[in-house]
């Protein structure tokens, strides 16, 4: 009795599961279907708004020109770059509020204006002070992700259970003890979040930078089509764009997994 | 025999925005070597915080505390302070790590006493597998391992059933007996206090100040021997009339 309700209910999991996967692929096929047909038929314009094979046969053409890969690894590196900073940077100042209290006091409001700046707004002083290159691209990137981030931990680790603090202090822990038993392992959901948040915002800062600087990477790649008004080199960036942020997120996922089964 | 520490004329007031709050006020007692003492008192009347004060945790208003030599405490707190993301094991191994005192040889301690407490099968369990009374009995495996200088014991059966709960103060009076440690245990339960202290300590409701000391003496018995006799009955009526009076 007992066994056969427990199967019923697994198979109503799993039923649920088939049926949102399911779902999903059709509305991704007949999206795509549709956009196809329409534009073989002429109903939209194929010049403005291309069309699935004639994107994945710009794809495949510009990988055997060999210059896409270089666009692909150049905005790959820059992803990996920013990110990694910004999660340093924002770490390091996280621990840093934590740590002194009447620090993030002080610059709590400070954090709070700077992020709801536009930032976009400070590309072109960023190309004029740091010049047209890669270093811009990065600190366009670091000023998207690093307030976010630090807001993020910081919230995180001050949610740390005060009760649990006194029970290392009553055993003579030391500050450096108690950040690294108690304080960043009792943050790890709110460091993850900031991994996730932190992941999307650098794709957002190197693009446009890579707009802003205009020599290479995916971003460029998607201005250079737009110059020579060739929208299936749009539309190939915009659907590269696509997975490399599905991968680079399902690497984060990863990582949670990995964190949660510990 | 020495005492190992002596509280005088210490009191406690908290501060909240406008509000002044007095918990203490003028405490006096010594904790010999190898006594046990029992504080009991209300709900609210500040036996807590005069553990977190004995344990350096917590400031207070007035007065004075003499250690004899820089202490090591073993304090089990009221509130459940288990890491979740730890299992039972190294929950238990929590004391011993942030103390710098070198587990491995500690294994078979641990070993035995979460066999005596039923907690073998939950080794590599995390917290939140565990009942609350099962959690309460791994704090207190946390805080026996580091074999401190003096254990404060905040509730530490609150969560268990009566049986475990009279078989595990039982097991904790032999504990602290025959390595001749002092233990303080803070309770608002009288016969818990009655059956495993030397010295029962009764405070009066806010601002706390102490009623009365009252000695106990179970003629070498131990908690359980000692809960069967006319003296316990005794004993317990005494402080439960000085309690219903204060
Ligand atoms: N951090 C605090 N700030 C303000 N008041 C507190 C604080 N901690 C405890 N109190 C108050 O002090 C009194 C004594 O608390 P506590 O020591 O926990 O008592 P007990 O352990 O005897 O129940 C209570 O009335 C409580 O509300
Ligand atoms: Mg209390």
């Amino acid at each position: 009795m007992v066994e056969q309700k427990y199967h019923d209910y697994l198979k109503k999991l799993k039923l649920e599961k088939i049926i949102i996967l399911l779902s999903q692929i059709s509305i991704t096929i007949l999206f795509l279907g549709l956009w196809e047909l329409l534009s073989y038929f002429h109903v939209i314009n194929s010049f403005i708004f291309s069309s699935p094979s004639m994107i994945i046969k710009t794809i495949i053409n510009l990988l055997l020109q060999g210059r896409l890969m270089t666009h692909i690894l150049i905005t790959l590196k820059e992803v990996f770059m920013a990110f990694s900073l910004g999660i340093m940077i924002s770490l390091g100042i996280a621990i840093m509020m934590y740590e002194v209290p009447l620090l993030a006091k002080i610059i709590e409001p400070f954090l709070t204006i700077i992020n709801s700046l536009p930032k976009v707004a400070l590309g072109p002083i960023i190309i004029i002070w740091f010049g047209a290159n890669e270093l811009s691209i990065i600190v366009m990137a670091l000023l998207i992700n690093l307030i976010v981030s630090v807001l993020t931990i910081y919230n995180g680790l001050k949610e740390v259970d005060a009760n649990q603090i006194l029970l290392l202090k009553s055993l003579g822990a030391s500050r450096y003890d108690i950040l690294t038993n108690l304080v960043l392992k009792s943050a790890r959901n709110a460091i993850i979040s900031s991994l996730k948040l932190n992941i999307s915002m650098t794709l957002i800062g190197v693009i446009m930078g890579e707009f802003l600087v205009s020599k290479s990477g995916i971003g460029y790649l998607i201005i250079y089509g737009t110059q020579i008004f060739n929208l299936n080199i749009v539309m190939s960036g915009i659907i590269l764009l696509c997975f490399i942020s599905i991968i680079l997120y399902q690497l984060i996922l990863l990582i949670e997994k990995k964190q949660i089964k510990k | 025999m020495n005492s190992i520490l002596e509280i005088q004329h210490l009191s406690k007031h908290y501060f909240i925005n406008k509000e002044i709050i007095e918990v203490l006020k003028d405490i006096n007692f010594k904790v010999k070597d190898d006594e046990i003492i029992a504080i009991v008192g209300a709900s609210g009347c500040g036996k807590s915080s005069l553990l977190s004060i004995i344990s350096n945790l917590l400031d207070y208003t007035d007065g004075k505390i003499i250690y004899r030599k820089p202490l090591t405490f073993g304090y089990m707190f009221q509130s459940d302070t288990l890491f979740p993301w730890l299992t039972v094991r190294d929950n238990c191994l929590l004391g011993l790590k942030i103390t710098k005192k070198d587990y491995p040889s500690k294994e078979k301690e641990l070993d035995s006493l979460l066999k005596k407490y039923h907690l073998d099968a939950f080794k590599d369990k995390y917290p939140h597998n565990l009942s609350g009374g099962m959690r309460q009995r791994v704090q207190l495996i946390r805080t026996i391992l580091i074999n401190p200088d003096i254990l404060l014991l905040d509730e530490p059966f609150s969560a268990l059933d009566y049986q475990t709960h009279l078989y595990i103060a039982d097991d904790v009076y032999k504990l602290v007996k025959s390595n001749k440690k002092a233990m303080i245990i803070v309770t608002h339960d009288i016969e818990e206090a009655v059956s495993i202290a030397d010295k029962v300590i009764v405070l009066s409701n806010r601002p706390s100040s102490i009623i009365k000391e009252i000695a106990i003496n179970k003629h070498n018995l131990n908690p359980l021997q000692f809960r069967k006799t006319e003296k316990f009955l005794e004993y317990t009526n005494e402080i439960w009339e000085l309690m219903n009076n204060g």
